[in-house]
């Protein structure tokens, strides 16, 4: 059964707190529960889209602002999650390509992705997973996010393409190509 | 993807506390109104940018039609302004004259020759008359079998069928000039001496003389002072320039004010002082001048009530309203004057 539009009333209560409304459903939902339950999935998505942890928080942050200012847009409840993953790919997207623009006036460091790697990780596979991450930095943005959503978020490959708003033949091509400049690094590992 | 990779992605961390999902969510509104506000400001800020640009930047050319304004640039006119219902044909440009054909109403010209263009004749067109010049400040009515022509800075050259006259700076004149009248001999009075104000307008000529090609000195109208000064008024307030309508106006009362037209200049100068250059306490002084003689009592009394309600002299409005109300209780202005006066 196809689930109720949800019109999402933006205002908000007298609790500051943020409330939508299903009209059709004539039940408040409080959106706040559903952002919460998310929240540690953007914030895991945009980590392994970042690969690094000092700009986790303002893109998770900017993400949900903008969740909250573009809900009218949320038409399917079920699709929350995916939604505010498109959402936090943008973001990210932008937040990667300032970064090359500071990494190229000298302005950032290079990725540090040490505070990722659990401590349980063998010295291979954190050896493995830094090198991904130094390639990764070499790669134009859309190709970094497309492979990571697919290799690290294990992702299928039609919500790739679906979360970074392109074609499915797109979403694949951008794969390949970055998979062309890891190959090295995967082989290695074989 | 390989197995190793599969095994080592399992190692990798999102350090992300439950703690940062509660501050975050407590967050989001205030986050939300603050950015609202900035975007509010910035829109603000820069609409108000914007428009000051287009205040700065767009030329503004007071009553000059589009198809004007569109060759402004050919000649080396710095402005010309015109009333709504003049109408001013677009000018023709040659390499050294500029045609502009006045068809109707009043227009006021200032050229002033650059130094990085060539130096070009202007030659205003009209039915009865042509004035040419090149670096001159004047006035062109054309009022229909003649045409009035007041120069204030430089000279005109008017031509007309017959003959061509020099105009110098200071000096009015309407043209052509009145043909002799060959069957009265005997009249030596100005043929235009006209005694009412529209007429010392529309056929006012300068006791100076114009230098003129083919003149006719017995048919030139001789004014007096008064009527010099109650003229060049009119040329300043033509011109749009009622500050410069002030000097004559005043002279005439300071100099002759036993001559009946003192209360004629009274009350024009009230007129100024109140419609034109917002000055209603002078204006009311003026007003009550002007009642002096006997020619524009009643409007100068309504006049007056008015000056001294904006001036915000109610009492004294209130009292010259009952004065009014008193002696011209079938006025015409009656019922402004009880409202200006507070009566009502």
């Amino acid at each position: 059964m196809r689930p109720a539009p949800l019109m999402l009333d933006l205002s908000l209560d007298a609790d500051d707190a943020i409330v939508a409304r299903m009209p059709m459903a004539s039940t408040p939902t409080d959106v706040a529960s559903a952002f919460r339950e998310h929240a540690p999935y953007v914030a895991r998505v945009v980590t392994r889209l970042l690969g690094r942890g000092d700009e986790v928080q303002d893109v998770v942050q900017e993400t949900f602002l903008k969740a909250l200012t573009s809900m009218h847009q949320l038409r399917d409840p079920e699709a929350a999650r995916g939604w505010l993953a498109t959402i936090a790919v943008r973001v990210a997207l932008r937040s990667l390509r300032v970064r090359r623009v500071r990494l190229f006036f000298g302005l950032d460091t290079v990725t540090e992705c040490e505070a990722l790697i659990g401590a349980d990780a063998s010295p291979e596979h954190a050896l493995l997973l830094r090198r991904i991450y130094a390639r990764l930095d070499e790669l134009p943005a859309p190709q970094r996010i497309a492979w990571v959503l697919r290799h690290l978020e294990d992702e299928p490959l039609d919500r790739v393409a679906k979360i970074c708003g392109c074609s499915l033949a797109t979403a694949k091509r951008r794969i390949a190509a970055a998979h062309a400049v890891l190959e090295t690094e995967l082989s290695d590992d074989t | 993807m390989t197995p190793e990779l599969h095994r080592a992605r399992v190692h990798l961390k999102a350090p992300w506390s439950d703690e940062q999902t509660r501050a975050l969510m407590e967050a989001l509104p205030r986050l939300k109104r603050r950015r609202d506000t900035r975007r509010g400001i910035v829109t603000g800020t820069a609409t108000a940018l914007v428009v000051l640009l287009l205040v700065l930047v767009v030329p503004r050319h007071t009553h000059v039609p589009p198809a004007i304004a569109a060759q402004a640039p050919t000649p080396s006119w710095s402005m010309l302004s015109m009333t709504k219902e003049t109408q001013l044909a677009p000018p023709r440009v040659s390499a050294d004259r500029v045609v502009v054909q006045l068809e109707r109403g009043i227009a006021h010209f200032a050229i002033e020759p650059r130094p990085d263009e060539p130096r070009r004749v202007l030659r205003i067109e009209l039915q009865q008359v042509a004035i040419e010049v090149m670096a001159a400040e004047f006035t062109v009515d054309n009022r229909g079998a003649r045409v009035f022509v007041s120069v204030e800075h430089g000279i005109a050259l008017v031509k007309w069928d017959g003959g061509s006259a020099q105009l110098a700076a200071g000096h009015s004149a309407l043209y052509p000039p009145v043909a002799p009248v060959p069957v009265a001999p005997v009249v030596v009075a100005p043929v235009v001496a006209a005694p009412t104000r529209a007429a010392i307008a529309k056929h006012r000529v300068h006791a100076q003389p114009v230098v003129a090609i083919a003149p006719t000195p017995e048919t030139t109208p001789q004014v007096d002072e008064v009527e010099q000064l109650l003229g060049r008024a009119d040329v300043a307030r033509l011109a749009h320039q009622p500050f410069d309508a002030i000097a004559p106006l005043q002279r005439v009362l300071q100099h002759h004010g036993d001559d009946p037209r003192a209360s004629l200049a009274a009350f024009m100068l009230g007129r100024v002082l109140l419609d034109e250059l917002g000055r209603p306490r002078e204006a009311a002084e003026a007003f009550a001048d002007a009642q002096r003689h006997g020619t524009l009592v009643a409007e100068a009394l309504a006049r007056e009530v008015e000056a001294l309600a904006r001036s915000g002299q109610h009492d004294l409005a209130r009292r010259r309203a009952q004065a009014y109300v008193t002696r011209y209780p079938d006025g015409q202005r009656i019922v402004l004057v009880r409202k200006l006066g507070g009566l009502d």
